[in-house]
């Protein structure tokens, strides 16, 4: 029996530049003429993890402490953890091409086959957004990344801020249960339309997550 | 916050949930319905009642996407705990390897959720629910331990989890020729749960279960792996010529099980002892608050509850209508599910009525819409109709 593959809940319809094989996973790294932006990438072969516990301010995540409140995010070594509730984080790998090992400690569930994971990157990136949720994703007060929890193209959806305008561009990282990727992303696709949005490979991500100050975790807009 | 005019002029799309199967489906002929939130097959041809479907798990083998299933984690301390309230049966004494079938009541005592709970490791569980009633069960646990300060750990693994079953008595032959484990009766018996690899890459967690009434393997893995798993399951079947069977196929296999659905046979008055599943209900353990246990101790002996029986019609050719009413002079409830077996060669059905109804033998006179008056007529009849002592699931 030869390599069998495991399948992304979404795929595009654009020819294939570039991809590889991780875990049994192809993932592109580039498609053939990803336009200037913006940019929708799917990163569903992330690893993420869940953690739960009612001490979370007191523990670290591969060296990074849990935000004090819901809604709060930090950014550091490529690695995204999330204030939800009181009790319970979410951790997001978007660096690492291999899947970490889940740390043996009691709380944590990895979930990366729970969620569509996609980025939104580039310019015009919240005038699509605004086609397809009431929720404010730029919210000036609030220091970026920041998580918000609510409907998205009437899906419950976890959408992270990554940045409000960075050198003209926005970026977000959105997920929502698997089963809905695809009328996901078509959603998505039909709002992005007029704005040019095509898809592009993980590498159009990990650009321009160097391009981000990991050590500032956000920065002010 | 006032909402953009821009939300409200974007294009309102039509989002639903897609299994991790369903391109392989599609392809395959699968004709989709939507059912809740979910795209699922409900007949793989154009015979609305799946003749070759049923009949080929009866007699051979059959594979069915059962993905939308709830599929939960708890655990913690405390996990224990929080299924003994939620669920009516005794959770604490369940084994490694081990599935126990319960249910969930409300606080009326009313049926909300079926499902399979196994012990993966210390104070580690795995439970599934109904399909409609994965959306509210984090909540549900959650409301009904909120006083307690318990520390325990639910995590909805529903979309990150797909399921296959395979069933019917050729079914351990192909799981044999790919699976990296023991899968005999003796090693992997009825009611029981292991974990071992497909092809020695895909990771499975697997239960005997018998929803169809057959020899059944539940096979629950990462939903990425569900296509390969599929293929895999089908080319190994080939000389079987196994098939795939869908929703409908399946509603007919357990309704000749006797084995219910929640929302076809139950309904917000239905109690679990209503629905004949009064054996789950835990009654050792008074300590253990146990939503829905006062008003069950209450219902007990009630003579004016409603009873699930099982109905034979006399008219062996055809099947009323679901929901067909149930009459004297007045109405005495409903048929709840009601076909053709071709399996038995009767018309046979669930329904629910009046507890003085329910007798063994009693003549129930059902009218149906657009009948001009002529009735048809069915008698109450012991289920389960197809295996009775339950050696097929049991092989």
């Amino acid at each position: 029996m030869g390599e069998l593959m495991r399948q992304p809940p979404v795929t595009f319809p654009s020819q294939l530049l570039k991809s590889e094989i991780r875990r049994h996973w192809r993932v592109v790294i580039a498609y053939r003429d990803e336009g200037p932006g913006p940019w929708l990438v799917d990163l569903s072969h992330k690893a993420r993890w869940d953690l739960q516990d009612n001490r979370l301010d007191e523990l670290t995540i591969q060296g990074l402490t849990v935000p004090k409140t819901p809604g709060r995010c930090r950014l550091e070594n490529r690695i995204l953890v999330s204030r939800l509730t009181p009790t319970q984080a979410a951790v997001w790998h978007l660096g690492n091409p291999d899947a970490p090992e889940l740390p043996g400690q009691e709380g944590y569930t990895d979930i990366s086959e729970a969620g569509v994971l996609l980025s939104l990157l580039g310019p015009k990136v919240f005038s699509i957004m605004e086609k397809l949720t009431a929720l404010d994703l730029l919210l000036p007060n609030r220091k970026i990344p920041f998580l918000l929890q609510g409907p998205f193209a009437q899906v419950p959806c976890q959408i992270v801020t990554l940045a409000r305008e960075k050198r003209g561009a926005g970026a977000l990282l959105l997920t929502c249960a698997r089963g809905y990727a695809r009328d996901m992303t078509h959603a998505i696709m039909a709002a992005g339309a007029e704005f040019g949005l095509r898809p592009a490979g993980e590498s159009a991500f990990i650009r321009y997550l160097e391009d981000l100050n990991d050590g500032s975790g956000g920065g002010a807009p | 916050m006032p909402v953009d005019l821009a939300t409200h002029a974007g294009s309102h799309h039509d989002m639903g949930k897609r299994t991790p199967l369903h391109d392989i489906q599609l392809a395959a002929g699968g004709i989709f319905q939507r059912m809740g939130a979910w795209r699922r097959v409900r007949y793989f041809s154009q015979d609305t009642h799946c003749r070759d479907e049923i009949l080929n798990v009866r007699t051979n083998v059959g594979l069915l996407d059962a993905s939308t299933l709830g599929k939960f984690r708890i655990h913690g301390p405390d996990a224990v705990s929080a299924l003994q309230r939620v669920y009516i049966s005794d959770v604490g004494r369940l084994r490694r390897g081990r599935i126990k079938y319960s249910a969930m009541c409300n606080d009326d005592g009313c049926v909300i959720d079926d499902g399979v709970i196994t012990k993966r490791g210390e104070n580690d569980f795995y439970f599934t629910t109904a399909s409609a009633r994965a959306a509210e069960t984090l909540a549900w646990i959650r409301y009904h331990t909120r006083f307690d300060d318990w520390n325990f750990h639910l995590v909805d693994l529903t979309d990150a989890m797909g399921v296959i079953n395979l069933a019917g008595p050729n079914s351990r032959k192909i799981l044999e020729r790919v699976a990296d484990a023991d899968v005999s009766n003796a090693a992997f018996p009825f009611a029981t749960y292991r974990e071992f690899t497909i092809s020695k890459q895909i990771p499975v967690r697997a239960m005997r279960l018998g929803f169809v009434g057959e020899l059944s393997f539940e096979l629950h893995a990462a939903a990425s792996w569900m296509p390969a798993l599929w293929d895999t399951l089908e080319a190994a079947g080939q000389e079987f010529g196994i098939q795939s069977f869908g929703v409908e196929a399946q509603n007919v296999l357990r309704l000749e099980k006797g084995h219910i659905v929640l929302g076809q046979e139950s309904e917000q008055r239905t109690n679990l002892l209503d629905l004949g599943l009064g054996f789950l209900w835990d009654r050792s353990q008074s300590q253990v608050r146990k939503v829905g246990a006062a008003a069950l101790r209450q219902a007990e002996g009630d003579p004016s509850r409603l009873k699930l029986v099982g109905i034979q019609m006399e008219d062996n050719t055809r099947a009323p209508r679901d929901g067909a009413i149930i009459v004297d002079d007045k109405v005495r409830e409903y048929v709840c599910t009601a076909r053709k077996s071709f399996t038995t060669g009767e018309a046979i059905g669930m329904a629910l009525v009046e507890a003085p109804l329910s007798g063994d033998g009693n003549r129930l006179a059902i009218y149906e819409d657009e009948c001009q008056g002529r009735l048809c007529y069915a008698r109450v009849v012991c289920m389960p109709f197809y295996d009775p002592h339950g050696r097929q699931m049991r092989k």
